[in-house]
C-alpha cells in the first residue's frame, strides 16, 4: 500500500481532509446553537433565558443596576437561580470550553506523532475528537455572536442615541406648548385694562379681533421649535400648534397641539394631542 | 468506496448525507442567519426570498454531485430534506417571521420542492462530474 492510498483510507471521507470535516461539522453545529438561540437573545432577552448569552445578560444586569443606582430606583434583582446558572455559563463557555478546546487539540497532535512513530495509543479514541467538536461548537457560538453583535451594537446604540434626541424633542415641544397654554390661560382671566383678554381670546389692542401669540405672552419661536396659533373658537377654545425643527426618519418633524378650554364656570382644560 | 446500508441496488453514503447536511447549514444557513441579523434580508422577503432559498439549496446540491467521488443524488436529496426541516423550524419557530414562502403554501409542497430541486441540481452535479472525468480519459488516450 503507497502513501497516498494510507492517507485516503485514514479519512473519514475520501474527497475531503479530516480536518476540513472537523471544521464543517464544528461550524454547522455552532451555526445550529446560534440560530435556534438568537431568539432568546434578540427578542425576549429576559432572566428566565439566559442559557443562550450568558455573557450579554450579565453586561445587561449590570448596566441596569448601575442605572438604577444612578436614578436612585429599586435595585431589580435576579433570582439566586438565575445568577447561579449565568456563573456556570458563563465557566462553560469561557473557561472549560477553550480549554477542552485546547487540551482536545493538543492531544489530538500528541496522537498524530505517536502514530507516525508506530506506537499505538490507550483506548477511547472517540473521546478526543467529540470532545474538540463539542468545545469548538461552543467556541464558534460565541464568535458568530460576537461578530454579529460587534457589527450590530454601534448601529444599535447610534438607534437608542437618535431615539433619544427625538423624545427629548418631543418632551421640550409639548414643555414649551404647556408654558404657552398657561401664558394664554392668563391673558384669558386678566382684565382688558391690564392687557388681558377679560375672559376672552379677543386682542385687547385691535377689538373684536383674535389675539396674537406675541399679546398673550407666547414666544413664536424658541430653541425647541416653531409655534403657532391654529384656532380660536367662540372664546371658549385655543389651540396652539408646535412643530420641533428635528426631522423623523419618515421626513416630517414632531408635532403637537394644545388645547387650552377656560371652561368658565367648568374647571379649564387643557389638552395634548400628538400630530407626528 | 466503502458504503453503509445497501438496500438490493440502491446505496446511500449516509457520511454524504451528514455531510451534505452541514454544507446546507454552513453554506446557506449562515448566510441566511447573518443576513436576518443585519436586518439585509427583510427586504428580500416574498418572491426574492424564496428565490434565495432555492436558488442556494440548488447550487449546494450541485456541489455534493459534483465534488463526490461516488454518485451521490439521494444523498444530495436527504440532505436537503433534513436540511428543510431546520430551515423551516429556524424561520418559522425562531426568527418569528412566519411563513415567507409564497411559492410553497403547505409544508408538503415545500419538502418535495427541496428534495426535488436538489436531486435534479445533484443529478446535473453528478453530469458535470462524469463529462469532466470523460474528458481526462479522452485526453489521457
Amino acid at each position: 500500500m503507497n502513501e497516498t492510498t494510507k492517507v485516503a483510507n485514514s479519512r473519514f471521507m475520501p474527497e475531503f481532509s479530516n480536518r476540513f470535516v472537523y471544521v464543517l461539522v464544528v461550524l454547522a453545529g455552532a451555526t445550529l446553537l446560534t440560530v435556534f438561540t438568537s431568539r432568546l437573545f434578540w427578542h425576549e432577552l429576559s432572566s428566565k433565558n439566559i442559557g443562550a448569552f450568558p455573557d450579554a445578560i450579565a453586561l445587561r444586569t449590570t448596566v441596569q443596576y448601575g442605572i438604577d443606582e444612578f436614578q436612585g430606583t429599586e435595585l431589580t434583582d435576579l433570582s439566586t437561580k438565575a445568577k447561579s446558572t449565568m456563573l456556570a455559563l458563563i465557566i462553560v463557555n469561557f473557561v472549560l470550553a477553550p480549554i477542552g478546546f485546547v487540551l482536545a487539540w493538543k492531544s489530538l497532535l500528541l496522537d498524530r506523532e505517536r502514530q507516525a512513530r508506530g506506537e499505538t495509543g490507550g483506548g477511547r479514541h472517540w473521546l478526543r475528537p467529540a470532545l474538540l467538536v463539542v468545545c469548538g461548537v461552543i467556541l464558534g457560538h460565541l464568535a458568530i455572536v460576537n461578530i454579529i453583535t460587534a457589527i450590530i451594537l454601534p448601529q444599535g446604540f447610534k438607534t437608542m442615541v437618535w431615539d433619544n434626541v427625538v423624545d427629548q424633542a418631543r418632551n421640550d415641544v409639548v414643555a414649551d406648548l404647556t408654558d404657552a397654554g398657561i401664558n394664554a390661560f392668563q391673558y384669558y382671566y386678566l382684565p382688558e385694562a391690564s392687557g388681558g383678554g377679560g375672559q376672552s381670546f379677543r386682542s385687547w389692542k385691535n377689538k373684536g379681533l383674535p389675539a396674537t401669540l406675541e399679546e398673550m405672552g407666547i414666544p413664536a419661536k424658541t430653541a425647541h421649535g416653531t409655534y403657532t396659533l391654529k384656532e380660536i373658537r367662540n372664546d371658549t377654545l385655543l389651540v396652539l400648534r408646535g412643530i420641533s425643527p428635528v426631522v423623523l426618519s419618515i421626513g416630517s418633524s414632531p408635532e403637537y397641539e394644545f388645547q387650552v378650554s377656560p371652561g368658565t364656570p367648568s374647571p379649564p382644560e387643557f389638552r395634548v394631542a400628538k400630530i407626528n | 468506496m466503502k458504503r453503509i446500508g445497501e438496500i438490493k441496488n440502491v446505496s446511500v453514503d449516509w457520511r454524504w448525507v451528514g455531510v451534505g447536511t452541514c454544507f446546507f447549514i454552513v453554506m446557506h444557513l449562515l448566510p441566511t442567519y447573518i443576513l436576518f441579523e443585519l436586518r439585509v434580508i427583510t427586504t428580500l422577503f416574498g418572491a426574492i426570498f424564496s428565490v434565495w432559498v432555492f436558488a442556494g439549496m440548488a447550487f449546494i446540491s450541485f456541489f455534493i454531485g459534483w465534488k463526490s467521488k461516488g454518485v451521490t443524488i439521494i444523498e444530495a436529496g436527504l440532505a436537503a430534506f433534513i436540511y428543510g426541516i431546520v430551515l423551516m423550524l429556524a424561520i418559522n419557530q425562531e426568527w418569528g417571521v412566519g411563513p415567507v414562502f409564497p411559492l410553497v403554501i403547505k409544508p408538503l409542497g415545500w419538502f418535495f420542492a427541496v428534495v426535488v430541486i436538489a436531486t435534479v441540481s445533484a443529478w446535473f452535479g453528478e453530469l458535470v462530474q462524469s463529462i469532466k472525468a470523460q474528458g481526462k480519459i479522452e485526453d489521457l488516450e
